[in-house]
């Protein structure tokens, strides 16, 4: 091919197809982290040109201030009990939906379609939905429970539940997917063997359905621990974090963008980030050993 | 809604399983309604916040505040609430600029992807194990820890307050979509592109005649998965392009928000569900590419 030979012309792709993706990687995705670290052991403020080496300071505070780190750890375990609650239900869907029954097309559907939706929208939708005297309240008259309404975000022992209802909400159907899509790899023939011998629901499940898809499910605890740390829009945009419902990364943001203590910031980012890296360094050393992926 | 999925499984349809299928014992017959009860508590309460939303905006600022939330509207179908949040919010600057964030993105993504994926998986050659290793760290870390020390970035490259923060980051900084593709290409035979070689393509004929057109199911994958995550995120508009002229639908929504009061609730239901109607008719259009695409894509994740 023209006057290139084989060997500059491979050397031209490679480079050439390299360039654009790796700057990316390193202006977007691996400088901001290294620049993170540094920030972290700083008392920048975002703005003005100079900032003190304060070694470990904010580390020290954010272990020693217990408001800063203890209240949306706690937030996030309400989040992590909501994501075990929502995997066993979406593992219960995804089973009953798996056998074909008529109708199951539609529910699938139907349980997916949140997870489609504009998430300021589903917050805005679900503020109204649970205000006082809101669509709940109004609902729950209609099926005859008027008695049993309550402030579901005005009052502080209920509105974790009520963000969680909403997270879970939003998130089911997803999860169903996921979990669905592995209940495919199970060869129905073995279902229909099963049936014959005469086992029951539950005895299909626990050694047909479990064994196969206990992986995914697995996979899908971790993923739902590193995503309760990580919460954002629903509670940001439901209660603006009243009440006791700020999460790590609206403390983070807050504290980066409001009150300008960028130093503060990356040290909070850095912790929310090692918990996450914790999580993942277990879930490799606890699945890898069969050599899976 | 549509006919049989393609997931559903084939062995559904042989005589021997329909008749162990019909068999419908008392005992069978109580799991089975059980079940459907379940199901259609569950699916009345994925409907039940929308269906509230959507008659709240047919109602007048009276009936929002006399009635109950469940009362009909008394003038359905009524489109004065939707013609008022088109008067108060720049509803079509909002759209504009999600669709150009949204094809821009994708272009740019599906581009550098395929790109990427191409030269790490059919070239060997140094460096090619740590730009792996990089990719993989990176994957690991969760994008919206970092904002702290990405803003400042953004600032620096003077893109606050521009579409493009929002498309370089959709774009550049979109690790899981490049890993579909790299994982895909590895399922595709090297046999093509080293067949189109001996007939004296280029390298560059080869990622533009062959590939490129051998990717398009992850392609789609991709695009479906980004177009979604895209058109409902919210942080990234929130974080970068805070004024009105820049905002996408989910700036859009939450600046009626802010500017809303009770009386005017109604209006800001209405403003929702011209947000979330694309969305849905193309969720009911695309049902099936959706639902499969979400559980390829998802696999990665």
């Amino acid at each position: 091919m023209g006057p290139l030979t084989a060997q500059s012309q491979r050397r031209l792709v490679i480079v050439g197809f390299l360039v654009v993706p790796l700057s990316m990687l390193t202006l977007f995705s691996l400088y901001p982290f290294v620049q993170l670290i540094w920030y972290s052991m700083t008392d920048w403020d975002g703005l003005s040109r100079s900032s003190n080496f304060i070694w470990f300071e904010n580390y020290r505070r954010i272990f020693t201030e217990d408001r800063i780190l203890l209240s949306p750890l706690i937030n996030s375990l309400y989040y992590f009990i909501g994501s075990l609650i929502q995997l066993a239900m979406a593992t219960y869907f995804a089973v009953i939906l798996n056998r074909g029954m008529p109708g199951s097309n539609m529910f699938r559907m139907l349980l997916f379609m949140p997870f489609v939706l504009n998430s300021v929208a589903v917050s805005i939708i679900f503020r109204d939905f649970l205000q006082i005297e809101g669509g709940l309240d109004a609902l729950m008259h209609v099926v005859g429970l008027g008695d049993y309404t309550q402030e579901w975000v005005q009052n502080p022992a209920i509105v974790k539940w009520s963000l969680v209802f909403a997270s879970i909400w939003r998130y089911l159907g997803f999860q169903l997917l996921i979990t669905y899509g592995a209940l495919q790899a199970v060869p129905q023939d073995q279902y229909e063997a099963a049936r014959i011998e005469g086992a029951g629901e539950w005895q299909q499940f626990r050694f047909i359905t479990f064994p196969t898809i206990a992986p995914v499910l697995g996979l899908q605890i971790i993923l739902s621990t590193v995503g309760s740390l990580e919460v954002f829009d629903v509670p940001f945009l439901i209660t603006g974090g009243a009440n006791g419902t700020k999460t790590f990364i609206m403390a983070t943001l807050e504290e980066a963008f409001e009150f300008r203590r960028v130093g503060m910031a990356a040290a909070m980012a850095i912790i929310l980030l090692s918990f996450v890296m914790l999580v993942i360094i277990l879930q490799r050393a606890l699945f890898d050993r069969g050599g899976t992926k | 809604m549509t006919a049989e999925s393609t997931t559903t499984p084939p062995v559904a349809n042989t005589g021997r399983h329909n008749r162990l299928r019909r068999k419908l014992t008392p005992q069978k017959l109580f799991w089975n309604g059980f079940h459907y009860l379940f199901l259609t508590l569950a699916s009345f309460i994925v409907v039940a916040p929308l269906y509230i939303a959507f008659i709240s905006s047919f109602k007048t600022p009276i009936e929002m505040l006399r009635g109950e939330k469940t009362d009909w509207p008394e003038n359905f179908g009524s489109l004065t609430n939707y013609w008022e949040f088109f008067d108060r919010a720049m509803v079509g600057t909002a759209f504009y600029n999600t669709v150009f964030v949204v094809t821009v993105s994708l272009v740019i993504v599906t581009l550098i992807g395929t790109m990427v994926a191409y030269v790490v998986d059919r070239f060997r050659f140094p460096g090619r194990r740590l730009i792996l290793l990089a990719y993989v760290v990176v994957m690991a870390v969760p994008h919206i820890t970092t904002q702290v020390s990405l803003y400042q970035v953004i600032l620096t490259l003077g893109l606050v307050n521009s579409k493009w923060a929002l498309i370089v980051l959709y774009s550049g900084a979109d690790i899981v979509s490049l890993y579909i593709f790299i994982v895909f290409l590895g399922s595709i035979s090297r046999e093509v592109d080293e067949s189109a070689r001996i007939e004296g393509a280029n390298y560059f004929q080869i990622y533009w005649k062959i590939i490129l057109p051998l990717m398009t199911p992850a392609i789609s994958t991709v695009v479906i998965l980004r177009t979604i995550h895209i058109y409902n995120d919210f942080i990234l508009p929130y974080l970068y392009t805070p004024r009105v002229e820049d905002s996408t639908v989910s700036m859009l929504l939450y600046r009626a928000n802010d500017m809303m009061s009770s009386t005017t609730e109604a209006i800001l239901m209405a403003g929702i569900m011209i947000v979330i109607a694309p969305t849905l008719i193309a969720f009911l259009l695309l049902q099936r590419q959706i639902v499969s695409g979400m559980m390829r894509g998802a696999v990665k994740g």
